[in-house]
């Protein structure tokens, strides 16, 4: 047990560590100057030798290696660098915006997968009927809405004309521990995000669903005399819940990705604008900090889907692949 | 079916297994086989490539004498708030984002098949490493790749979009391929053509590729729709083609400054076209798939 | 069998029952309490206004922003007509042949944070922006001619220059920063930057990145004490989402471009602000370019190609007017009698040949093998800016000229041709003529150069007496219309969209760059019931 925490534990340090070093790379390749978001317009009428000093104290006239030792060594022992733009600890512009991501990401998560999984039993039921038809038509047609149009449209319809919901901010100015005062900045960024990803996922858990229900177990089980409903719910579910697992893994990326569109659409205070501006800005020690709570968060949850697979299906053990790899269709 | 007659008979009610009978309806094979998409994106496809010959006015001109007209027989789809003819861009704005789907499509259908079946043939040390370089690069979210690329790429074209669109979204094909290969990789006839000498591309030519191809083609006709879609998602957020280049994706971030001026037509147009694209290539991708040939339910 | 089929059917059903109690309940939640999300009717003293991003509040290092004027204070501030009169300091004298100015201070003014504020935190301040390593070079350069800040007493600074400058009282509206609580630390990075403490109208309260700043009004305050209780700065960069928020009434005032205003007009929920801004935009051509090293006389002709009323029409809506000289909206030093270059397509074709300039076949003008044409760049960020550029230069081949717009990232003054310039001269006319056409001045990024351009300059700088500067300004104006630095396009409004129950912002003020400086009297501002 110990080995395996361990061996998870290893996967993990390397996997950011490669990830850092290839982003900070990355990042400084960029043409352009940081300068620019630490002293604003005024760097243009900079003179050269200002210019160097300036560089100079930001550590920027290091050669790229010794920049990417000095920033792991100053990461290690948790000092991530001031933003330039900001002029404010990394870690702590980050702190005061992860929340509101991590909330709008996690409700979205959960609603998705509800949704989807419903969605999907329910289309099993009624495979082939109209019901199931043209749900999987309106699903592929919302799913093809490019999610900020829609967005601008929710925000006409909802806040514009019916001034039923704030069309922006994750809560109103001096309430960010009122829950329903969020909730309510939160209904439109959920519909859209929920409307952009539930088809995918509803599609695949339900061709799933398919695949399974035509097993002979769930011949047996009709024999015996249960309803088709409580077949799927309570075994074939159980059946396919493996890959779900995975999906759900994979799909935190997918999902991370949805918020930043929405942030943007809806003027979400959250990490997904922040890490488009700081790397637009080069905003370096931003960008790495963000680029890696992300990772982080990526590969956690792949370990923690994979472990969770182990418990459900021992069989998953034995092979050496990470879940991305298991992953068999779309 | 056959091997159930038997029950059936048992369980007196139940369910009768109809065949839906209407099976010859011209319409319904005309829904079957995507004919009317391909006939809408024909058009489409058609209508762009012949900008020139179709529009009634110049693209890049300001009709400074018609600002936010509404559709009408002059400006067939009307003009925005700096009297640009909606219905010439459109064309124009289209061929830019299909040529960015189409070549996006194959610059990731080439890395992925390559990457896929490289590693799938690879010795397990190294396709285990290939596979973890590909997830660590799935586990950045792809608009912020796409972002960082961009920004060393310089001034982005429609082919730097293209590529750097294609070069970050191959994980998951490559990710089908391998699982694929895998598979097959063990069969006599690759253990033949390798014995005799058959280098990799060859092996991969004449003896994988086909035998996957079914298996992604799905994958890679919608990826066209995803390569549009993230076009028009980065010139969202503004971080895609310069201002001068119209795609649909940037005349639909334009309907971002239409929203309070009551100019629906600028919102309304680019979004159904590009969504009827979208439609039309996804049905398409979905019939590529194959018939989906699965026995009838045991529910 | 039927029993089960039924009970089946509602089985399936409570998947579907499930998902249209989510969705019901999401509107339900649209419907309850739409009202608290709103600043109205819950407290009518607090004002949401739309504003910019903000990195830092601090008046040294965010010179063009409206939160740094409201919290701090300087020895000077403006008055509506945009001229210096005293504010922290009580009285002042200038000595024209020592060049020494000696202030007075106010008696009796705290800090925010109750400190008492002292003529040190003057020469702190002046100290900072004189000698400071870590600041940039644009925001120091006003100071230069300071060469020495003493203080004698506690109420006493004396500043001392080493060259004449008229405009220094200008520049002596800038917010002193305390002492006591910045001496020995890095100005750039100082967490002062987050939690400003001032001397301003309003003191400042609390701060969440990227959504909100709420400032309340400073009761202490040495002179009219401001009647809005609080103002909440609700951090809105994106134009159209402020147009949105104003629309679904998260907005109290909100600053908004021209085609956006248009849609709140005639509505009798809101009201309209038209403010002048002293911001306008001109091609600047750069003249160290070989191009217009040998065509300088074309500058002031190409004007008579742009039809600047259309520009303003299409591109900012109607709302602006044509431009033709960059002291245009100052009330006192503005010459209107100067050469205006109004669009006049006929005086192009004339004055163009006359230079020897013949059509080619390509429909655009020729002389000597050389083609009349060149680069103007645009910042790919500055979207009204293209806008104009795009029109611009759409007239400028109906006439014959071929202009190519570029949208780049970085400027690069070194080679670019030309550039869409926004300049703005809100207040005292030094500002933002010496630095921008005198020979090398340190905003002269065009390399323009005109020795009498430089006399007048300089004379009107050194001259203290009003009717002196009057006229060097005047002939300054005349010289530059005949040799024109940039070709002059339009002069923008600055449109606020506020709702009817705030009272007392007054459009008599001419704004600065991006409409700044609305809250010039916000003191005077009120909000009636909802």
């Amino acid at each position: 047990m110990l080995r395996y925490i361990g061996k998870k534990i290893g996967i993990f340090v390397i996997f950011m560590g490669l990830l850092s070093m290839f982003v900070f790379i990355l990042a400084r390749l960029a043409p352009g100057d940081p300068l620019l978001s630490f002293y604003g317009e005024g760097v243009e009428r900079m003179s050269t030798e200002e210019h160097l000093a300036a560089r100079q104290r930001l550590g920027l006239d290091e050669t790229l290696p010794v920049q990417y030792i000095r920033w792991v060594d100053n990461a290690v022992h948790g000092d991530f660098g001031i933003s330039y733009k900001y002029k404010q600890p990394a870690s702590v512009i980050l702190m005061a915006l992860l929340g509101n991501t991590l909330l709008l990401g996690t409700v979205a998560y959960v609603s998705v997968f509800v949704l989807a999984v419903l969605l999907a039993v329910f289309c099993t039921l009624y495979e082939d009927t109209w019901v199931d038809r043209i749900i999987c038509k309106m699903g592929t047609i919302v799913y093809y809405l490019p999610p900020f149009w829609l967005g601008l449209l929710l925000i006409l319809l909802f806040s514009v004309n019916l001034h039923w919901l704030p069309s922006g901010g994750a809560y109103d100015t001096g309430r960010s521990n009122d829950l329903l005062n969020r909730l309510q900045h939160m209904i439109l960024p959920l519909m859209v995000m929920v409307t952009s990803h539930l088809w995918y996922y509803t599609y695949m858990i339900r061709n799933k669903l398919l695949d399974e229900v035509r097993r002979d177990y769930v011949l047996l089980a009709k024999a015996k005399g249960m309803s088709g409903y409580s077949i799927v719910w309570h075994h074939c579910l159980r059946n396919v819940a493996p890959s779900i697992t995975s999906i759900m893994a994979i799909s935190i990326t997918h999902i991370l990705s949805g918020t930043y569109v929405v942030e943007a659409v809806f003027a979400y205070p959250g990490i997904g604008a922040l890490s488009i501006e700081s790397a637009k800005y080069h905003d370096y020690n931003l960008l790495m900090l963000v680029v890696l709570i992300t990772g982080a968060l990526v590969i956690l949850s792949s370990l923690l889907a994979q472990t969770i697979n182990e418990c459900l299906d021992p069989r998953m053990r034995s092979e050496g692949d990470s879940i991305w790899q298991k992953m068999k269709t779309l | 079916m056959a091997e159930n007659e038997d029950f059936v008979i048992v369980g007196a009610a139940y369910k009768k297994q109809v065949r839906p009978v209407s099976e010859s309806s011209v319409w319904r094979r005309l829904w079957k086989r995507p004919l009317f998409s391909l006939l809408v994106l024909g058009i489409l496809l058609l209508g762009c490539i012949m900008a020139e010959s179709i529009m009634n006015h110049h693209p890049s001109d300001f009709y400074l004498a018609n600002l936010n007209e509404p559709p009408n027989t002059e400006f067939y789809f009307g003009t925005d708030s700096l009297g640009r003819d909606i219905f010439s861009i459109i064309w124009y704005g289209g061929r830019v984002s299909l040529f960015i789907g189409f070549s996006g499509m194959a610059i990731l259908t080439c890395i992925g098949v390559f990457y896929g079946c490289l590693s799938g043939m690879a010795p397990a040390f190294l396709d285990n490493m290939m596979m973890r370089t590909a997830e660590m690069l799935s586990s950045i979210p792809n608009l912020l790749l796409i972002l960082l690329i961009l920004s060393i790429a310089g001034k982005p074209t429609p082919i730097s979009i293209a590529a750097v669109i294609g070069g970050t979204s191959w994980m998951s094909l490559a990710r089908i391929v391998r699982s694929e290969v895998r598979q097959i990789r063990a069969s006599e006839y690759i253990l033949v053509a390798k014995s005799m000498g058959a280098s990799f591309p060859r092996i991969l030519y004449y003896h994988l590729l086909p035998n996957f191809l079914s298996a992604i083609m799905f994958v890679v006709v919608s990826s066209i729709s995803s390569c549009i879609m993230l076009e028009s998602t980065l010139s969202f957020l503004g971080l895609g083609l310069p201002v001068e280049v119209v795609s649909w994706g940037s005349m639909l971030s334009l309907s971002n400054k239409a929203l309070l001026t009551n100019s629906w037509w600028v919102i309304l147009i680019p979004g159904v076209f590009i969504v009827v694209t979208l439609l039309c290539i996804t049905n398409i991708g979905h019939y590529l798939r194959g018939a989906v040939n699965r026995r009838s339910s045991n529910l | 069998m039927e029993k089960r089929e039924k009970k089946r059917f509602w089985r399936g059903n409570i998947a579907l029952c499930f998902i249209m109690a989510v969705f019901c309940m999401t509107f339900a939640g649209c419907g309850s309490n739409p009202q608290t999300s709103s600043p109205k009717g819950v407290d009518n003293s607090t004002l949401a206004f739309a504003s910019g991003d903000y990195t830092t509040i601090n008046p040294i290092l965010n010179t063009h922003d409206e939160l740094p004027d409201i919290i701090f204070s300087g020895l000077m501030k403006y008055d509506a007509k945009g001229n210096p009169v005293t504010d922290l300091a009580e009285s002042y004298t200038y000595d024209a042949n020592t060049l020494t100015y000696i202030f007075k201070l106010r008696q009796g003014v705290k800090w925010h944070d109750g400190a008492a504020f002292h003529a040190d935190d003057v020469k702190f301040t002046l100290d900072t922006l004189t000698q400071s390593k870590t600041l940039a070079a644009s925001i120091t350069d006003n100071y230069k001619e300071i060469s020495s800040v003493t203080t004698p007493d506690e109420n006493t600074v004396v500043i001392r220059l080493s060259k004449p400058n008229a405009a220094m009282l200008n520049y002596l509206t800038i917010g002193i920063l305390p002492r006591h609580l910045l001496e020995g630390k890095d100005i750039m990075t100082d967490s002062f930057n987050q939690h400003p403490i001032g001397t301003g109208r309003y003191k400042f309260v609390s701060w969440e990145v990227g959504q909100s700043v709420i400032v309340e009004k400073n009761t202490d305050y040495y002179d009219k004490i401001p009647q809005i209780d609080k103002i909440v700065f609700k951090i809105v960069p994106d134009e159209n989402a402020r147009a949105l928020q104003m629309k679904s009434g998260d907005l109290d005032i909100a600053w908004l471009n021209a085609q956006n205003t248009e849609g709140f007009r005639g509505d009798k929920n809101y009201q309209v602000f038209d403010f002048k801004t002293a911001d306008y935009r001109a091609i600047s051509p750069n003249f160290a370019v070989p191009f217009w090293q040998n065509n300088k006389e074309l500058v002031g002709i190409l004007g008579y190609a742009l039809d600047k009323e259309a520009i303003v029409k299409s591109t900012l809506g109607g709302r602006g007017v044509s431009a033709y000289g960059p002291l245009q909206l100052n009330a006192e030093y503005n010459n209107p009698n100067v050469r205006h270059y109004d669009y006049d397509p006929e005086k192009f074709r004339q004055a163009v040949e006359a230079l020897g300039w013949i059509k080619g076949a390509d429909g655009i003008y020729e002389k000597d093998g050389q083609k009349l044409s060149f680069g103007v760049d645009v910042r790919e960020n500055e979207e009204e800016r293209i806008d104009i550029a795009n029109v611009a230069a759409q007239q400028f081949r109906a006439a014959g000229v071929d202009m190519k717009v570029n949208i780049i990232q970085k400027l690069n003054w070194k080679t670019l041709e030309s550039f869409l310039i926004g300049e703005a001269a809100p207040f005292d006319p030094d500002n933002g003529t010496y630095d921008l056409f005198a020979t090398g001045a340190s905003g002269n990024y065009t390399h323009y150069s005109n020795a009498e351009v430089d006399k007048y300059l300089q004379a009107a700088r050194m001259d203290v007496d009003p009717a002196a500067r009057k006229d060097a300004y005047d002939k300054f104006q005349e010289v530059l219309a005949k040799e024109p630095a940039y070709i002059m396009i339009a002069y923008l409004e600055g449109n606020y969209v506020a709702v009817p129950r705030l009272k007392g912002p007054s459009t008599e003020r001419v704004l600065g760059h991006h409409a700044v400086g609305v809250m010039w009297n916000i003191e005077d501002w009120t909000l009636g019931n909802s």
